[in-house]
């Protein structure tokens, strides 16, 4: 009943109804398996909140997945009252007809097209300006146009994660035949002309970076990092999930303990990785136990099962109840302690650090006295902190060297987050003033690198140019001075001083 | 549709090609000739002259004769290439109006793209002669090496010459399409071009669907056939002085001797091992006493001279490869473009360094062009599957504070392309920005190439750094460069098309192309009128031996003798026409020459 009400309210708040576009072949899509469930529960009469609560995940979560598919052509909203575009000329229409309702949403023309996944990205419009290209080759363009974003290189060559050079070069070169401006020479191209070029540009790169070994290996490391940092913060985003976890841990402590056979009502409860038994059976077998197998299925606690008037027995018994009850709750706890220490120890055996520290937390909340248990907490805690600091650096070095400096200064910040290191906190606030990004935020974390390495003259002098960028001379000045005493051989930090005394900065 | 053709614009010689069907082919001048030679020359009587011709006259007129104008093309005034030009040119070289170079012929003075034009116009008339059609578009080939304003000044060359040139490709790249077209190849390639006055070489990778792609490109401006002409020229200078204690180079004409000899010595000793050098009275002593020079020049003799020329040209190769990230034996071909690779020296060193013989398919003086023909066919019609990725030479950038020069888009990138960065203000209070381009690989800015600047205003006062300008560079395939300027926060913006400059205004180039019109018409009526004397003359004389006959056979009759005057008056009209070089009346007269030669023949034949 009350999922009835919820829906309800959801309905109000978020009228959409996510639909499947027809056609769309979800293995071409750059999604992953997240996606692919959140994608597989759409169908046309679920809301976002409605389709939240049957995949267990968050709602925030959802409701992105939800966007990122649509964004993908793989997903559109029905529309309600308004569309979002007016339909082509409809002249006989009355002139007041178009606003009140549109009898029937036509399909989207281009959207239905299986061999167009992008379609639903552009506006079918842009298909119409006149120019010298035909209609399959003003798609390829807009569909390669409109997802270079969200392509890796090798998804844009349409090669496979080990294609050898070969591979790379033959799909680059059959793209480039299509691509290329020199292709439609002297032809009126219009606005696909610039998206062409655009095309052609990212092309190009990925062939660049995969046909040559070391910055293809420095790229597929930055994907891997990049994977492993999406799945880390997926496990972490579980952690924000534990104190709901928590919670539902404690409520089936009780319930265990109550020994109340609920076999009919089924709470959907997540269960870190390693626990392979069903929890409702489990929970049953344990209910039978507690009962000795006297109560019949179907009891309710608001039917004691006693008949005796004696007070002193009443006494005793109640006692003896609350006794048992007390007893079943630490069993059924201790019960739950194990299964999550269990957990922890395969996730850590599987290496996944992050899901081993979520398993003992719960374990640490559940039976806070033991001091063994909040020591290995600690240490697990630690290392999956270092864990994904590292993977942060990785992936922030190459954005570095790509000169991607707002991505870099993210995922240093991230990494240093993780272990804070004088170097972390320096590349930091290096690449945030590099990405001509917050100055005040790149100056703390340049303050904390001074900090943090007193006798460096890196970050002293990272800390002076978000000083110059700033406009702040005279600490730019005293940074490099300090700098210049600690490498005083670095020719450059003597020229900054001098172009600084002079007033050239 | 109408054709395009290819011109391979070289130092010291030019070629013209055309597709024919699938193929290209090399277009001969009317002298049967393949190339041209790229001199220009103005006579005595103010004659234009053009090609080998003006090769021939250019002892006797060494200072109104200009050769290897190509080293000059787009350069400044004062670059210490024209510096050097002017020490050893025979022509005189004169400061231009605007920081450009000119050259002096004569009474007139000439822009360098203009003298171009010349070469250009002669190539254009060579093919329209053979494809009896008037050609408009063409595609023409300059050094890999080349920066943008020396394409500028190409291009600019071609529209003085009425040729509309639709692309400019590099020399190298153009040779590799004429060497690996239709063919379906697979393989990475070096093309070595030691052209006249130009060393290039280019890495590239030849695949499927026609694709031509550049990995890498590099070369040297100033390293070509010329510097081991001057070699020799040295050489024999040297001598000369040693024995009668005179230097040759202050006398022009034996300076262009010298020249001539050097190149042919040069050229024999590619397939001799001895050569002769003789040169009878190339200069007077101060008292009348003519000398000769005559030596011998061993082919031993000549690569001991240019060892470090050919040494040069490997080291260039060397930085090629490094460019491209490849090891030599990743490459699979090496093609040999440029009539210095004839020499066996080059060919030894080529083959030591990439330890295999280069490629003896193709013809090194006419590859160039060839490939320039396939492109200008591959751009206009669809049925050629071709696509060639070519790179930009030197990297793009602008100037920022201090000069230095803040790179933009890398050497060696594929175009098109596009890249982007954020710069800030230099001082408090800046209201404007002065954008520089420039190009070239020097961390000073000063050391590279001006290609244009402009100014965006209506920033923003705001202490010094605190604006932020985003600066976007994008190179078309066109080579065309467009810079965009934004302030991030006012959202302020100003874009240019960066046109390189080739020292010529438009007002210029508009006249130049008039005149060159000009010319061509004037040159086209003296070959119609020459066609015209020839014929009258030719039945003038016929007329003129059988005059006697006629008049004493008619010549009593009454209708005799009129006809006898009329004959007479038609004869003095045609002569008049002559002398006043009057093609149209000289044309008027020839039919009634005709009829006059037919009738004389009537009379003499009835007796």
């Amino acid at each position: 009943m009350s999922g009835g009400v919820k829906t309800d309210v959801n309905r109000q708040a978020e009228p959409r109804l996510p639909q499947l576009v027809e056609g769309v072949d979800v293995r071409t899509l750059p999604i992953g398996p997240h996606e692919a469930f959140v994608l597989s529960r759409v169908d046309g009469r679920s809301s976002d909140g409605e389709i939240a609560m049957v995949t267990g995940l968050e709602p925030g979560f959802v409701v992105e997945t939800l966007a990122r598919l649509q964004q993908l052509g793989a997903v559109h909203y029905a529309a309600p009252s308004t569309t979002e575009r007016p339909a082509p000329e409809r002249s006989s229409a009355p002139p007041g007809g178009r606003l009140s309702r549109p009898a029937v949403e036509a399909p989207r023309r281009a959207a239905s097209d299986p061999a167009h996944p992008a379609a639903a990205l552009y506006d079918p419009s842009e298909l119409d300006e006149v120019v010298d290209l035909d209609l399959p080759r003003k798609r390829a363009v807009l569909d390669h146009y409109y997802r270079l974003d969200s392509f890796n290189h090798y998804e844009l060559l349409g090669i496979a994660l080990d294609a050898d050079k070969k591979a790379i070069k033959d799909a680059y070169f059959a793209a480039v035949s299509v691509f290329h401006p020199d292709r439609y020479f002297g032809k009126n191209l219009g606005a696909f002309k610039p998206k062409l070029e655009r095309v052609f540009q990212r092309l190009t790169q990925a062939h660049d970076v995969l046909t040559r070994s070391k910055s293809r290996a420095e790229y597929d490391q930055y994907l891997a990092a990049q994977r492993r940092t999406r799945n880390l913060e997926q496990a972490l985003a579980d952690e924000r999930a534990s104190a709901r976890e928590l919670d539902e841990v404690r409520r089936r402590i009780e319930e265990a303990a109550r020994v109340t056979d609920r076999a009919s009502h089924r709470p959907p409860t997540p269960t870190p990785s390693g626990m392979a038994l069903d929890p409702n059976e489990r929970r049953r077998a344990l209910a039978r136990k507690l009962a000795g197998g006297t109560i019949p299925p179907g009891a309710r606690r608001s039917a004691p099962p006693t008949s005796t008037r004696d007070p002193v027995v009443q006494e005793m018994v109640a006692d003896d109840l609350k006794r048992r009850y007390e007893q079943s709750v630490t069993r059924a706890r201790d019960d739950q302690v194990t299964r999550y220490i269990e957990a922890a120890d395969l996730a850590q055996k599987e290496g996944n650090v992050v899901s081993a520290a979520n398993a003992l937390r719960v374990a640490v909340t559940l039976r806070p006295d033991d001091e063994e248990l909040k020591a290995r907490l600690e240490q697990t805690q630690e290392r999956a902190n270092q864990e994904l600091a590292e993977t942060y650096r990785d992936q922030a070095q190459y954005e570095e060297r790509s000169g991607r400096f707002a991505e870099a200064a993210l995922s240093y910040e991230r990494a240093a987050r993780g272990k804070p290191t004088a170097q972390l906190f320096e590349r930091a606030a290096f690449c945030l003033q590099a990405a001509n990004g917050d100055l005040r935020k790149a100056g703390e974390l340049g303050k904390r690198a001074v900090t943090m390495a007193p006798k460096a003259a890196e970050p002293r002098v990272t800390l002076a140019k978000v000083y110059v960028k700033a406009g702040m001379k005279e600490s730019a000045l005293l940074e490099f001075e300090r700098a210049a005493q600690l490498a005083p051989d670095d020719d450059s930090i003597k020229d900054w001083i001098k172009r600084l005394k002079r007033g050239e900065v | 549709m109408e054709r395009v053709i290819g011109i391979d614009l070289g130092t010291t010689n030019s070629c013209v090609a055309v597709m024919e069907g699938d193929a290209p082919v090399v277009i001969p001048s009317r002298g049967g000739y393949k190339t041209t030679p790229s001199i220009v020359a103005v006579t005595e009587a103010g004659k234009r002259l053009v090609g080998h011709i003006a090769k021939r006259q250019a002892i006797t007129n060494a200072e109104n004769t200009v050769y290897a104008a190509k080293r000059l093309i787009g350069r400044k005034w004062n670059s210490p290439q024209v510096k050097n030009a002017i020490m050893t040119s025979s022509y005189t070289i004169v400061e231009g109006p605007h920081g450009d170079v000119r050259i002096k012929l004569r009474d007139k003075t000439y822009s360098v793209p203009e003298v171009s034009s010349i070469v250009l116009q002669e190539m254009k008339i060579v093919a329209e002669d053979y494809l009896g059609e008037t050609v408009t578009k063409a595609v023409v080939t300059v050094p890999a090496y080349f920066n943008d304003n020396q394409r500028q000044a190409t291009k600019d060359a071609g529209a003085i010459a009425g040729l509309d040139v639709i692309r400019i490709i590099n020399e190298p790249t153009a040779a590799s399409l004429a060497y690996g077209f239709g063919k379906e190849l697979d393989r990475t390639v070096a093309v070595y071009d030691l052209g006249g006055g130009t060393f290039d070489i280019s890495v590239l990778e030849i695949g499927a669907h026609g694709v031509f792609k550049v990995i890498s490109t590099t070369g040297d401006t100033f390293l070509g056939g010329e510097d081991f002409d001057a070699r020799i020229i040295d050489w024999l200078v040297e001598s000369f002085r040693e024995e009668h204690d005179l230097d040759l180079r202050q006398d022009r004409m034996a300076l262009q001797r010298l020249r001539d000899a050097a190149e042919k010595a040069k050229c024999e000793l590619s397939t001799v091992k001895e050569s002769e050098i003789n040169l009878p009275f190339i200069i007077s002593t101060g008292r009348n006493e003519a000398l000769h020079l005559q030596r011998s020049l061993s082919r031993e003799t000549l690569e001991k001279l240019c060892e470090d020329l050919v040494e040069r040209t490997v080291d260039i190769c060397r930085q090629a490869l490094d460019d491209a990230k490849l090891d030599v034996d990743e490459i699979e071909d090496v093609i040999l473009v440029g009539g210095m690779t004839r020499m066996p020296a080059i060919q030894r060193a080529v083959t030591d360094y990439f330890q295999r013989e280069p490629n003896k398919g193709v013809h090194p003086d006419e590859v160039v062009a060839l490939g320039a023909a396939i492109q200008g066919a591959a751009l206009v019609e669809d049925k050629h599957e071709m696509i060639l990725l070519d790179v930009t030479p030197h990297a793009l950038g602008i100037m920022t504070f201090g000069s230095y020069f803040e790179e933009l888009i890398p050497q060696n990138t594929t175009v098109p392309t596009s890249h982007t960065k954020v710069f800030t203000t230099s001082r408090d209070n800046q209201t404007a920005v002065k954008i520089l381009v420039m190009q070239g690989e020097s961390k000073k800015a000063d050391e590279n190439e001006l290609l244009g600047e402009f100014i965006l205003t209506g920033l923003r006062r705001a202490p010094k750094g605190h604006v932020e300008i985003e600066v976007t560079f994008e190179l078309n395939t066109d080579g065309i460069v467009s810079v965009h300027a934004k302030d991030l926060e006012t959202g302020q913006e100003q874009s240019i098309q960066v046109t390189a400059s080739s020292g010529l205004t438009p007002d210029e180039i508009q006249s130049m192309m008039s005149s060159a019109q000009d010319y061509l018409v004037e040159r086209r009526t003296d070959e119609d009128f020459e066609k015209a004397r020839q014929e009258a003359e030719t039945m003038l004389a016929e007329i003129e031996r059988l005059f006697p006959d006629v008049e004493r056979i008619v010549g009593t009759a009454d209708f005799g003798r009129d006809a006898i005057v009329k004959a007479r008056s038609i004869v003095e009209r045609t002569q008049q026409a002559i002398d006043r070089k009057d093609t149209a009346l000289l044309k008027e007269q020839i039919e009634q020459l005709a009829r006059t030669e037919r009738m004389f023949r009537g009379v003499v034949a009835r007796t």
